[in-house]
């Protein structure tokens, strides 16, 4: 799965990122030929924006909720609700941009309105993480975590996140898993880009606490 | 900005485990199609009258089908109720103003004294030519004068002695 939403981080270690410019650019052309096209009604071309979307969108609901069927009625219900609104869509963002924010809003009040919480349903790790090269590493530095499982380790990882307060377990997520750069997640976020480094390096500090007995 | 990442460096590594969380194999291949026919649906079920969703809702559940008569029974007897009410008061029913009012029947006037009342206010205030209950504007005098029981009055004048 693409990460394509590139981080500041990327963007100076990727030797390549002047070849990655003009393809997002391009995709962003087409987004909007598509984005105009789907404000006739063509469903055929918002079928196409919803492919392109699909993953990214999905992964923002999934890791914010770590529920995969609340995820997948979430997704469903964030592209369809995108169709209704596309006609508002004046371009002032990316359609990515527009679309990511419904998906977090969307989110954010689903978890709002379940004053029970939300119960864990995740789904299996791939199991090529075990040579993912930051793992591997991870587990080489004779850690705990050599001891423990990945499910163990995935399930305590989740419920950490859990822990956290919406609006940081959102930052750390789009930062340090989905890729993005600080300023992406201002503008989804409707914030400046000080607000979200705080709030990522509180996230942070909040995460290495509860998940201290795997950092040791 | 460096020193962040090196404090957190192993939480970051960690967190890289929830990018190889995926769903079961082949959930995407079909989910843009369902969005679009969830789409589609809800495109035809808009455009269906509203009516149609009315009676269907009915059907589907009776107890809306019951609440649905209630509301038209209520209706209808509302609109029944002023019409079977007999003790209109004349001068307290209808009036020009709002022909809607429903008129309420006093407890203490009966339907002829609040004639009797109407017949004086019209004695009082109608009083033209055409009106055949109106007074007359000039009485004429009676020809018969009860002199007897009006005696004339006669008032003798003395003039005053002073002794």
């Amino acid at each position: 799965m693409g990460h394509p939403a590139s981080t500041e981080k990327n963007k100076q270690n990727d030797p390549q990122q002047g070849d990655k410019k003009p393809l997002q650019e391009r995709r962003a052309a087409d987004d909007i030929t598509l984005v105009k096209r789907s404000q006739n009604g063509d469903l055929e071309a918002y079928d196409e924006l919803v492919r392109r979307y699909q993953e990214r969108i999905y992964n923002i609901i999934y890791n914010m909720t770590a529920n995969r069927d609340i995820t997948d009625d979430l997704a469903q219900e964030t592209f369809i609700k995108a169709f209704r609104a596309i006609k508002s869509f004046k371009g002032d963002s990316s359609f990515y941009t527009w679309l990511y924010r419904i998906a977090v809003n969307k989110t954010l009040n689903h978890i709002k309105n379940r004053k029970e919480g939300i119960a864990m349903s995740l789904n299996s790790v791939d199991i090529n993480v075990e040579n993912h090269p930051d793992l591997v590493s991870l587990i080489n530095d004779k850690t705990p975590l050599r001891e423990i499982n990945l499910n163990e380790i995935q399930e305590k990882l989740n419920i950490a996140l859990l822990k956290l307060s919406e609006k940081h377990r959102l930052v750390v997520i789009m930062h340090d898993v989905e890729g993005m750069s600080h300023d992406e997640i201002a503008k989804i976020l409707d914030c400046n880009s000080g607000t979200v480094r705080s709030r990522l390096f509180y996230a942070r500090q909040q995460l290495q606490q509860l998940l201290s007995d795997l950092l040791k | 900005m460096h020193n962040e990442q090196q404090d957190f460096e192993r939480l970051i590594k960690l967190l890289s485990i929830k990018k190889f969380e995926k769903p079961a194999d082949g959930y995407f291949d079909n989910f843009s199609s369902r969005v679009i026919s969830k789409i589609e649906n809800e495109t035809q079920q808009d455009q269906e009258s509203w009516l149609i969703n009315i009676i269907r809702s009915i059907i589907k559940r009776p107890s809306y089908a019951a609440g649905f008569a209630l509301i038209v029974i209520a209706l209808a007897f509302a609109i029944m109720s002023p019409i079977k009410g007999g003790d209109i008061q004349p001068n307290k029913g209808f009036t020009q103003n709002n022909p809607w009012e429903i008129a309420q029947p006093t407890k203490s006037a009966s339907s002829i004294n609040g004639f009797n009342q109407l017949s004086s206010k019209i004695d009082e205030t109608h009083n033209s030519s055409t009106n055949p209950v109106a007074p007359p504007d000039n009485k004429p005098d009676s020809l018969f004068k009860d002199t007897q029981n009006n005696p004339k009055i006669f008032i003798l004048t003395k003039p005053v002695s002073y002794p």
